[in-house]
């Protein structure tokens, strides 16, 4: 793999593990607001 | 096959000229533990699930058991509980979604012409996540208090009152969810960036367009998972009161979050077996998928709208007549890409000079019973049917004919389809052909009479039933001790496969026409197969 393909391998998959997190956060957040 | 990959290897190193040093597996165990090869890594998924399927399945043996008679018999009524609600547990997490994740490892790089997976040390950690965490669960059966028994759907509050397999229940979860989201990224990052020259997105073959659809279905509700059972945690260690209605919370809720998963959940277990179905017809009936362009369409509108139908699992819950409308009507909406796609199958097959090997049989048996899984699906959309059919065996009947039927069916498919590739070896058709006829008779005896069950009105998740219900349930049990000894002939097949048989073909299906880049490779194909990118057109 060269440089430019690993930075894309790498730039993706922060992406979808940061697109994952926003899920979980999300949804503890959505359920603490209507807790309130 | 380590013999036959480290053989196939040799083979390729007076082929290959990368400049760099070729190596062939590592040997004994340190290759399997420290594995990055998505070959190895996708024969222990693979593995593995045919273990769990088996573990799955001694469970369903227990639960038909105790209901091939009415009475208790064999089992207490709790561990009865925790049969059924592990038995989904295993099923689910264990057997279908690590195969399809298997075949995703073995299949993906090799049909987009990639060397291996994008991120071949987190696909190690994937794998390896899966056999702890199973571990971890299946020992809660042995904890005091026994294994959780309130139903996979971890409904508070009878939830929170497991014993001490609760917190163990909810790790393992935990970790299965971190292993699939990462399987997932895999997956994306791969088809994504390292697609061979030429191989545009429109040009996938559909087990990877399937795969793709399917990832990021994973990434956006696996996280959705893992955020309800730690508001379950956190209710019953840490004083939250989020499903609680004496603190100001809500029971329903977790309902609302868990099945904003679930329902895509079980999208995540039928996608990758569409893509497998329209690999395979297409093969066995000599001509191209009827097409193209509607059935990636149709996969995409089933995975969008399967984010918006959720509460059809909740409709007696209580829910204002617009929110029961809205959902029936989504639901029902569903059954038009489908649709689309059983049409586009069918149509692949007419006028096509069709032949029925093992992998078609199981092919067009999908077609026929998940569709029957599909009109249970469309009576239970129907709001006020659903009020009847509601958590009685009608919902079980539903489910299992799309699963059994359908996920697992195309699992066989598939592994009928590549098992000549992945082994070198063809196997013995006839025997294949057996195990078909077997699973596909037997699996109608143990699933249709639970219809009339659930009509009867005989409720979900019960160890006793009333006695009107006893003679469809004798045949059900039948059904299933019929399926489950069929399997051990799916087992042997595979092993008897692994250690040899016919020399497998390059083409394998030298009858069929297989498109793919699979099959430009040698059977097995080399341990690192497609260093240098292959040409596209």
């Amino acid at each position: 793999m060269d440089e430019e393909q690993r930075r894309k391998v790498r730039r993706t998959a922060l992406w979808l593990a940061l697109l994952a997190a926003a899920f979980y956060f999300g949804f503890i957040a959505l359920s603490v607001m209507r807790a309130g | 096959m380590s013999n036959a990959h480290a053989q196939a290897d040799q083979h390729a190193h007076g082929h290959a000229h990368e400049g760099h040093d070729h190596h062939g597996p590592e040997k004994g165990w340190r290759r399997w533990v420290f594995a990055t090869n998505h070959k190895d890594i996708g024969t222990m998924y693979l593995l593995f699930s045919l273990l769990m399927f088996f573990v799955g399945g001694s469970m369903a043996m227990i639960i038909r058991a105790e209901l091939f008679q009415p009475g208790l018999q064999l089992v207490d009524p709790m561990f009865f509980n925790s049969m059924t609600t592990m038995h989904a547990l295993v099923m689910i997490f264990g057997a279908v979604m690590p195969a399809f994740v298997g075949l995703a490892n073995w299949m993906l790089p090799l049909q987009v012409g990639a060397p291996d997976m994008a991120l071949p040390r987190m696909n190690n950690f994937s794998f390896w996540i899966l056999p702890f965490a199973f571990t971890l669960l299946l020992s809660t059966l042995f904890v005091p208090g026994g294994a959780s028994a309130g139903g996979w759907t971890m409904y508070p509050p009878l939830a929170l009152q497991t014993g001490a397999a609760f917190p163990m229940t909810i790790f393992a979860i935990h970790l299965m969810g971190a292993s699939s989201i990462m399987g997932a990224i895999n997956v994306i990052v791969t088809i994504m960036n390292m697609r061979a020259p030429g191989m545009s997105l429109l040009k996938m073959p559909m087990f990877v367009w399937g795969w793709l659809i399917t990832a990021y279905l994973l990434i956006g509700v696996m996280p959705v998972l893992a955020g309800a059972v730690t508001m379950l945690l956190t209710d019953h260690y840490f004083a939250t009161t989020f499903f609680e209605a004496a603190g100001g919370g809500d029971p329903v809720m977790y309902q609302h979050i868990f099945w904003f998963f679930g329902h895509p959940e079980v999208y995540i277990m039928i996608l990758p077996a569409f893509g497998i179905v329209s690999e395979i017809v297409p093969t066995f009936s000599r001509k191209p998928l009827f097409g193209y362009d509607s059935m990636v369409y149709a996969i995409a509108s089933i995975a969008f709208l399967s984010f918006i139908v959720w509460a059809h699992h909740m409709f007696t819950v209580g829910m204002p007549l617009a929110g029961q409308l809205f959902f029936m009507l989504a639901t029902m909406l569903i059954s038009v890409p489908t649709g689309v796609k059983v049409f586009n199958w069918t149509a692949t097959m007419f006028k096509g000079s069709i032949s029925f090997e093992a992998p078609m049989l199981f092919a067009i048996s999908f077609l026929f019973l998940f569709t029957i899984g599909g009109f249970s699906g469309l009576m239970l959309a129907v709001v006020p049917a659903d009020f009847q059919y509601h958590d009685t065996y009608f919902v079980v009947a539903h489910f299992h004919y799309v699963l059994v039927p359908g996920a697992v069916f195309a699992i066989m498919a598939a592994v009928y389809y590549w098992l000549p590739k992945w082994t070198g070896h063809m196997y013995n058709m006839t025997l294949a052909k057996t195990h078909f006829w077997l699973s596909a008779i037997f699996v109608n005896v143990l699933f249709f009479p639970q219809h009339f069950l659930g009509l009867a009105g005989m409720p979900r998740r019960i160890p006793d039933y009333n006695t009107q219900f006893a003679d469809w349930n004798m045949v059900s049990s039948i059904g299933a001790f019929g399926f489950g000894l069929s399997q051990l002939l799916f087992a042997y097949i595979i092993f008897s496969s692994i250690r040899g048989g016919a020399k497998a073909s390059d083409k394998v299906w030298d009858s069929g026409t297989p498109q793919g880049l699979e099959w430009t490779l040698s059977s097995p194909p080399p341990y690192h197969s497609f260093e240098t990118a292959p040409e596209v057109k």
